[in-house]
């Protein structure tokens, strides 16, 4: 890098409001810092689901129970306080509980049960012990198979696998009981089991890493787990009754709480059986909070939160079943001057965070809204006249309009179309799949050009048939050729729902089975093809008949079914797809609108109220429920209106809140208490480049002053749009699309030749103002700096880059004619470069150009028109200098 | 296009042009890629260029229309009449001021006979030329209504013109492309004043664009015309019309009972007296609407009224371009041109079908199986795909009822894939179950979907869309049709459908075109322009359509020929879908092209059926598999014996007690037929002939005897120069041996020999020796022209030494001028002729080139073995001579 500027740079980085650095800092925080004392107490309860007569129940010498003690505290809140109470039961020999809360039986008999705080608070639970060594035999999917889940013997990673692991295989998590109890008790004529001296049997003598085994040692002997284990085996490895209840549902206690940072909160889950009865199985259930900076579970179901404010969901997966814990975690700080709310989004936003204590920022200010909005709505930097005019409008409302302009532009639909176009997989293999990607871009582009209702959108989609000439969504069938596509696409795109688990299995994370998967799959099992009238194309329509899946597992066919929903039953000559797309828009649908509103909120609010976007799942709540449901109402009550939708976000205070963050909320990532910088998009950047810079690139093929946004789908092969991360459209995730920063990047931006191109082209405005003699530096700054971040320069910067520009720049036309020896002087005290080091980089040629271009300014007494042409020379490097920098700052390649 | 260039720069330029060709593995066959512009006004001279490969030489465009006429351009150069130099592909067309707005075919006619053919529109509008610097808004051209823009589009381009309105204009803005032969797929876009976008358009007329325009506010609009996948070139050429007249874009019911008089309803733009329909266009515009009275004519007489449907300029009535095979078979056969369907000149003519049934029309509602129309059958059905309360992804159904006696034999048919319209039918026919004819949906008696693939490859073996069965009923009662488009979509009321509910007739269906014979696949044809050498031979294929249950064998018979060429009748037997036709060109046939008409017949019962094949040929050569290959129908098949000769040609010969090419042989047995092999050029590889297809159980062997003796043996060696001085041919004697198994079908069967032998051949010898005349010719002039010029430079150094007057002196130094630009433009001629000797006689030097060499076609007999004695004693025979 030539030295002048890396000065520069450094100058103006260090000046510019870094508005985007917070993203990543600070958010240990006070992870160190000792809990506080424990508040005082005015109540103390045994937490119990509301059962008959206050009776905790245990059953078996092999019952168990978690406690859970909960206090109340002045202010009215409810804390755990299972860790930090001693027990006691009247009658001793009963019962035996540890510090933990962890309750077992020693006898038949009732006790009653005391847990006193420290503070002198007592509750009493009354304890019951019954058929105590009158254990019935251990039942194989009940007791057995939940211990491979637990200690991730069934994982994907192991045994679970297709194909299982070193000869040994396992249904994956356990959701074939049937399957695990063959391979472990029938396969290999039952070697893995030695029923007469079950210790000396295979499976715990691996699983204890007794002997070698490749996942380590995952149970201790004694462990109540293995003790299950050993016991089945002891008792002949049997199935057990096979009318014995079998699990229904799972349950936490509780299910959410405001907890402070530091604390802890133990869970509690029972599982529920088809008999009545319940049992504890927070040991044997998983736990996986979805926001590690936030809080962590351990095995033991203990929740810890760390030192940041925020909501965190606890997953609890027991077999089949799911179930959350949700925490919120405030800060507790005064919201001294909220905004005044402009819509419902702040009012549930706003609620969230006065919930939390958590002050957001300060509304940003009308150049920053301004650029935010442009590139947010249009993927594009304001124009210049656009922002001067904006700047200096009175009118009160004037956010508003520029909201409806730029929603009305044919940019909108165009980065929409983009977005869009990329998630519906738009891709060609071959250059005659052109008119394909084209048109069906085309097609997207129009449709939200006229703004088309979302329902019509996806019926247009999902429903299509013919031939991509008369009805471009049919498209989409070519680009998603395979009918399990289909199926996961559209549930992704359409229903927020990764589905595809359920393909091959139970979906581990959701209630999800095979039969919903294939009840699905079955509106598409008559999607037809032939060969269409235009050569190379494809007419897809509905194969006449009725529409079915098969159920792999089951072998049984699937009518098609929407999620839990009936069976539908149609004609042979109905399409099928009608029916789904019915059941999807209508206006009761739990994830149509959701998966929608949530969708667009991400892409203005940079996090999605539920994240990622298109993994919408009981296990994985929102951060603001009230909001995604209100927003869902809102979109499903205009009639699907997309611009509506992105109007109201966009109207929001919430939205219009300032990047930099206040003295609480540096580490917020989800409560929107201001605006999260993200950086842009590929072809966002390569556009705004150009814009700013005043270039173009071409792209083959297209026609000139094609913008990257533009560009219909991802076949041209652009080195800029790769390295900045655009998807190369091949599935229906946006997370194909990376917004990370890496080291290519930055070296691109700073010394690639394309850069370097474009800033010394003659087209440029280093260029132009280099010619231009009617305007003085101070204007150009000006202009510039509304250019790159709709703001005019600070003092301090128009000091910094004046001063640069005087140094390096030379003079210009229209500053007054003074001493010309200092400015050569001035010029000639300048490094020309060569003592710089070895030129050894060869990658750098503008920058060799650079250097000449300086050291020809040394010579500046021969003759007036080279001198002029020198100086010139040199004011367009100065010039160059200072779009280099600007481009290269966060402010401009961040949307703030 | 290209900027304006002297007229010299201009002929240097095309001579390299034409010049700069590959070098080829075969014989030159000309085929045209482009012409420029691709249409022009009727009653004007339009000056066009032309593209293409092997056209050099070419002298004449021959059109489909005797009222265009063409003469080749020259080179302007004053009154030095041997300095006029014809240009390379421009030539004057002539457009006679009668001649009716429509699509005619183009070909050109050069040394090696007709080339391919292109599309040569005629208009009534006003024509200008795309200025070539409208590729961005600011800088659209100016156009106004009532024109036509003949452009190009560029590769990666954009083409803009400006179009003021006042508020209320209505305008109709047409891109003519694929209709035209282009490669261009059309985009149109339209922006108003403020630059706001108010429509796209694509694939309105196939891939064709259109946009309707009743102009909101006055002002500029601004229209943009581009590739969909902004490819261009040459050959991306598109006329793009803006009209303000009556536009008639779809008739309903789209066929009359022959011989009637009958209500037609027209759908279009501006149409005069036309009311609002309530019938939407697929960019959401109501159609205007109007209803006429049509004589249909008697279906006696349909034969003479059959739809040349290249001639009207009524999209509808030009199938897409692929599918044309099953399109085209059926849809000229029954149709008839209304070319004034009210009084107004300037309105499009269109095609409406022809039936000797009843017409019902369709009545809405009928969506629904209860809601059944009851038709009386034997009839025909008009309906469309379209119902009002169509919203997206429920489509329209239409249901019909008929009552059916116990042995009825129906045949279902439904046609408006055919009709060229965007659809893709389906037919359920159910049985109402018991007599409750309320109960519930009936039973399920026939399904179909698309109806039969054409036989035959080519590209045109495409399988057409429209559903056809055959109910042989065998329960009495009620009978319920669905028809239903499996498309969703764009709604389009154009999308008619003619459904045929009658008893079987069986019926054939004729196809003509001229394939390569240099095909590696058949699903990759390339064009072929089908030329006929003197002394040569030409293969046309023949595919017949078998229809309804039609096996019989047919009789194909060119008709029209020109003189000097002859044709063996064809013979396709039962069962067969195809044969070769062969003409052969007399060794002095006269260069005279001519339209041929292809006739076939066959028998049903005691009826004779003839029928005319529909000339078909392929758009563009197709490089690589799934590439756009296009097939289209041909207004006509002209037929031209080349001057060029046939380097090769071989010849059965009749057997001594016959007098044509028909042989007989019994079952079994094995029959040598004679042949003469004429050689005219040296040949480079071994003489090998087989016939390209054999019916199952004949087996064929060819040999070559020996050379026949020669009145100058040496001269047999010689090498072709053209038509000058031909040196005598080489005649070898062969064998044509065919074996007939025994259990080889009886039948009547037509045969050929080909093969591809390698030659030595020149191109254009004579044309290379007269550039050369010519190039030493102009070296003299320019002799004569350069002592001209000192002469007249040695009076004006006279002149001024001599004591002459001012003017006198002007006058002498003018004229020295005046020799000197002389001398110059004869020089630049002589540079550019010898710049252009130099390339022909490159081009003239021998080099080896493939040959395609068909033979004429036998009649071969196979009887069975008992009648073999009551006939000609020719087994084993060997031919005598001549």
């Amino acid at each position: 890098m030539r030295s002048p500027r890396g000065i520069l740079f450094a100058l103006l980085t260090a000046c510019l409001a870094l508005v985007a650095s917070s993203r990543a800092n600070n958010t240990q925080g006070a992870a160190s810092a000792p809990a506080p004392p424990g508040p005082i107490l005015t109540g103390l309860q045994f937490e119990r689901p509301a059962a008959a007569d206050g009776l905790l129940l245990l059953s078996g010498s092999h019952a168990q129970r978690q406690l859970l003690v909960t206090g109340k505290t002045a202010t009215g809140r409810l804390i755990d306080v299972t860790r930090a109470v001693t027990y006691s039961a009247q009658p001793a020999g009963v019962v035996t509980i540890d510090a933990s809360g962890w309750l077992r039986p020693l006898a038949n008999g009732e006790v009653l049960l005391t847990a006193r705080h420290r503070a002198g608070q007592t509750a009493t639970v009354r304890v019951s012990v019954q058929n105590w060594g009158k254990d019935r035999p251990v039942h194989f999917a009940n007791q057995v198979v939940p211990i491979f889940t637990k200690f991730g013997c069934n994982g994907g990673g192991c045994h679970g696998k297709s194909g299982g692991q070193n000869g040994f295989r396992l249904s994956l998590l356990g959701f074939v009981p049937t399957e695990d109890y063959q391979f472990l008790a029938r396969e290999a004529r039952g070697r893995r089991l030695m029923v007469s001296a079950p210790e000396q049997s295979l499976l715990l003598r691996k699983a204890t890493g007794a002997l070698p085994h490749g996942g380590g040692t995952r149970l201790e002997a004694g462990d109540p787990s293995y003790e299950v284990l050993r016991r089945w085996i002891a008792e002949g490895g049997r199935w057990g009754d096979p009318h014995a209840a079998t699990m229904q549902s799972i349950r936490v206690l509780p299910c959410s709480r405001v907890m402070t940072p530091h604390a802890r909160q133990q869970l509690v889950v029972l599982a529920q059986f088809t008999d009545g009865h319940c049992e504890d199985v927070t040991r044997l259930a998983k736990y996986e909070a979805n926001f590690s900076e936030l809080a962590g579970a351990s095995e033991t179901g203990l929740v810890t939160t760390n030192g940041q404010t925020g909501d965190v969901a606890v997953m609890i997966r027991y077999q089949s079943q799911v179930a959350v814990f949700r925490a919120t975690i405030p800060l507790g700080a005064a919201l001294t001057s909220l905004p005044p709310a402009r819509n419902f989004i702040d009012t549930l936003v706003f609620q969230k965070l006065r919930q939390l204590g958590l002050p957001p920022s300060d509304l940003c200010n009308d150049g920053t809204f301004l650029r935010r909005v442009s590139i947010d709505i249009t993927g594009r930097l304001p124009a210049l006249a656009e922002t001067r005019a904006f700047l200096s409008d009175d009118a009160p409302d004037k956010r508003d309009q520029c909201i409806n302009r730029l929603l009305a532009s044919d940019e909108h639909a165009e980065y929409f179309a983009n977005k869009w176009s990329a998630i519906l997989r738009n891709s060609r293999k071959r250059d005659e799949q052109k008119r394909r990607t084209y048109l069906f871009h085309d097609w997207i582009r129009t449709a939200i050009h006229q703004n088309m209702p979302y329902d019509q959108f996806v019926r247009a989609l999902v429903t299509a048939s013919g031939e991509v000439g008369s009805n471009p969504p049919v498209a989409w069938y070519e680009n998603v050729r395979e009918m399990t596509d289909q199926v996961e696409d559209m549930a992704q795109l359409f229903l927020g729902l990764r589905i595809q688990c359920a393909r091959c299995h139970h979906h581990p994370f959701e209630k999800w089975s095979q039969q919903d998967y294939y009840g699905l799959a079955a509106f598409f099992s008559h999607v037809g093809r032939k060969s269409g009238a235009q050569p190379a194309e494809t007419r897809i329509f509905h194969r006449w008949g009725v529409a079915s899946a098969t159920n792999p597992k089951t072998g049984q066919p699937v009518a098609p079914t929407p999620l839990a929903g009936q069976p539908i039953s149609q004609a042979p000559q109905q399409d099928p797809r009608g029916a789904l797309v019915d059941w999807m828009t209508a206006a009761d649908n739990p994830f149509f609108a959701r998966a929608l509103v949530n969708r667009y909120w991400k892409h203005f609010l940079d996090r999605g109220l539920v994240e990622p976007e298109d993994d919408m799942r009981e296990t994985n709540p929102p951060a603001n429920p009230e909001l995604l449901d209100a927003l869902a109402k809102r979109f499903v009550d205009s009639g699907y209106d997309m611009q509506a939708l992105i109007r109201t976000i966009c109207q929001s205070r919430v939205y219009q809140l300032q990047a930099d963050p206040n003295e609480f909320n540096a580490t917020d990532r989800q409560s929107y208490s201001r605006f999260y910088p993200r950086r842009l998009q590929a072809e966002v950047l390569l556009d705004a480049l150009d814009q700013f810079v005043g270039t173009t690139t071409s792209f083959a093929g297209m026609p000139a002053a094609t913008r990257a946004v533009q560009l219909p789908d991802p076949g041209l092969d652009v080195y800029f749009l790769n390295v900045f991360g655009r998807p190369r459209a091949m599935s229906a995730c946006e997370c194909e699309r990376t917004s990370d920063a890496n080291l290519v990047q930055s070296l691109h931006l700073l010394n690639s030749a394309s850069i370097q191109k474009k800033l010394a082209a003659e087209s440029a405005r280093p260029h132009h103002f280099a010619q231009d003699t009617q305007r003085d530096r101070p204007e150009k700054i000006h202009e510039t700096y509304l250019r790159a971040f709709c703001r005019e320069p600070t003092e301090q910067e128009m000091a910094d880059v004046l001063a640069y520009l005087a140094e390096h720049g030379g003079r210009e036309q229209t500053d007054k004619p003074r001493d010309h020896a200092v400015q050569d002087t001035n010029v000639q005290n300048q490094p020309t470069g060569k003592s710089d080091g070895p030129d050894g980089d060869g990658h750098d040629q503008k920058e060799q150009a650079g250097k000449g271009k300086l050291a020809t300014v040394e010579k500046p007494h021969e003759g007036q028109p080279k001198a002029a042409k020198t100086e010139a020379a040199a004011r367009q490097a100065a010039y160059e200098d200072l779009y280099w920098a600007l481009i290269n700052s966060k402010e401009f390649l961040f949307n703030h | 296009m290209q900027t304006r260039l002297s007229p010299f720069c201009q002929l240097v330029l095309m001579l390299t042009a034409s010049m700069a060709l590959p070098a080829r593995a075969q014989l030159p066959y000309p085929k045209l890629d482009s012409i420029f512009p691709p249409g022009g006004q009727a009653g004007t001279v339009v000056n066009v260029t032309v593209a293409g490969t092997d056209l050099d030489f070419s002298h004449h465009m021959v059109f489909s229309h005797p009222g265009l006429k063409s003469s080749p351009r020259h080179t302007a150069t004053g009154a030095w009449h041997d300095l006029q130099t014809p240009i390379p592909n421009q030539f004057q067309v002539t457009i006679g001021a009668s001649v009716p707005e429509g699509i005619y075919e183009a070909r050109l006619l050069g040394p090696w006979g007709l080339s391919t053919s292109r599309a040569f529109v005629v208009d009534h509008l006003d024509e200008v030329h795309e200025n070539n610097t409208n590729h961005e808004p600011a800088r659209a051209m100016a156009v106004r209504p009532a024109l036509v823009v003949n452009g190009h589009a560029g590769a990666a381009t954009l083409d803009y013109f400006r179009l003021p309105l006042n508020a209320g204009d209505e305008v109709l803005v047409e891109m003519w492309a694929e209709r035209i032969d282009s490669r261009l797929d059309g985009t149109l876009e339209l922006f108003d004043p403020r630059g706001h976008r108010l429509r796209t358009s694509r694939d309105y007329q196939g891939r064709d664009p259109q946009i309707v325009l009743k102009a909101p506010v006055a002002g500029a609009y601004l229209i943009k015309a581009y590739d969909t996948t902004y490819r261009g070139g040459q050959d991306w050429f598109y006329r793009l019309a803006i009209r303000q007249t009556a536009q008639i874009e779809a008739v309903f019911p789209p066929m009359i009972t022959a011989g009637s008089k009958s209500p037609l309803q027209l759908l279009g733009w501006q149409l005069p007296d036309s009311v609002p329909s309530s019938l939407r266009a697929i960019d959401g515009h109501l159609f205007q609407q109007r209803e006429v009275k049509i004589s249909a004519p008697t279906w006696s007489t349909r034969a003479n009224t059959r739809a040349n449907t290249r001639a009207t300029r009524n999209p509808a009535d030009r199938p897409p371009l692929t599918s044309v095979g099953p399109r085209a078979a059926d849809q000229t056969e029954d149709g008839f041109v209304v070319a004034n369907a009210f009084a107004d000149p300037s309105a499009n003519a269109v095609v409406v079908g022809l039936t000797d049934l009843p017409v019902v029309a369709e009545q809405e509602p009928n969506n629904t199986f209860h809601q059944a129309q009851h038709v009386p059958i034997p009839a025909e059905v008009a309906g469309r795909f379209y119902s009002q309360q169509e919203d997206a992804g429920h489509q329209d159904r239409d249901w019909f009822q008929f009552e059916a006696r116990q042995r009825d034999d129906l045949h279902l048919e439904v046609l408006s894939f055919r009709l060229g319209h965007n659809v893709d039918p389906l037919l359920l026919v159910t049985r109402v179950a018991g007599t409750d004819s309320a109960a519930a949906p009936g039973k399920l008696v026939r399904h179909a979907d698309d109806g039969a693939k054409l036989p035959g490859g080519w590209g045109l073996d495409r399988i057409s869309l429209d559903p056809v069965t055959r109910l042989q009923v065998t329960e009495a009662g009620s009978y319920r049709i669905c028809v239903v488009d499996q498309q969703s979509g764009q709604v389009d009321p154009r999308n008619a459908y003619r459904l045929v509910i009658r008893p079987p007739r069986p019926n054939f269906r004729v196809l003509a075109s001229t394939p390569s014979p240099w095909n590696a696949n058949p699903e990759q044809p390339l064009r072929w322009p089908g030329v006929l050498r003197r002394g040569g031979t030409m293969a046309i294929e023949v595919w017949i359509v078998r229809q309804e249950g039609w096996t019989g064998p047919v009789e194909v018979v060119a008709r029209g020929l020109p003189a000097g060429v002859t044709a063996a009748p064809l013979r396709i037997p039962a069962g067969s879908h195809s044969g070769t036709m062969v003409l052969q060109a007399a060794e002095q046939a006269a260069a005279v092209c001519q339209p041929i008409r292809i006739e076939a017949t066959g028998r049903r019962g005691d009826t004779t059926l003839i029928r005319l094949a529909q000339p078909v040929a392929f758009e563009w050569d197709t490089a690589k598999p799934r590439g756009l290959t296009q097939v289209r129908a041909t207004a006509d098949l002209v037929v031209c014996a080349a001057p060029d000769p046939a380097p090769l040609s071989v010849s059965p010969l009749p057997l001594a007690s016959a007098a044509d090419l028909s042989y007989q042989i019994a079952q079994g047995k094995t029959i040598d037929i004679p042949l003469r092999i004429t050689q005219r050029v040296p040949l480079k590889s071994k003489l090998e002939f087989a016939p390209p297809k054999l019916p199952a159980g004949i087996v064929s062997s060819f040999e070559v005897d020996a050379e026949a003796p020669s009145k100058d043996p040496a001269q047999g060696n010689k090498v072709s120069s053209g038509s000058a001085a031909a040196p005598q041919p080489k005649i070898l004697q062969g064998r044509w041996r065919l074996t007939v198994a025994a259990d080889c079908p009886v039948a009547e069967y037509s045969l050929l020999l080909a093969g591809k032998p390698k030659v030595t051949y020149r191109r254009l010898p004579a044309q290379a020796a007269r550039a050369a005349q010519r190039e030493q010719h102009l070296a003299h002039l320019v002799k004569q022209l350069t002592a001209a010029r000192q002469q007249a430079e040695q009076r004006a150094r006279e002149g001024a030494t001599e004591k002459l007057l001012a003017s006198e002196q002007d006058a002498l130094k003018k004229a020295a001028e005046q020799a000197a630009q002389h001398e110059q433009a004869a020089q630049q001629v002589r540079d550019a002729a010898a710049a252009q000797a130099k390339k022909l006689a490159a081009a003239a030097k021998p080099t080896d080139r493939l040959a395609y060499v068909v033979s004429p076609s036998i009649h071969l007999t196979v009887t069975p073995p008992a009648t073999e004695s009551s006939k000609q004693p020719i087994t084993k025979q060997t031919a005598g001579s001549q």
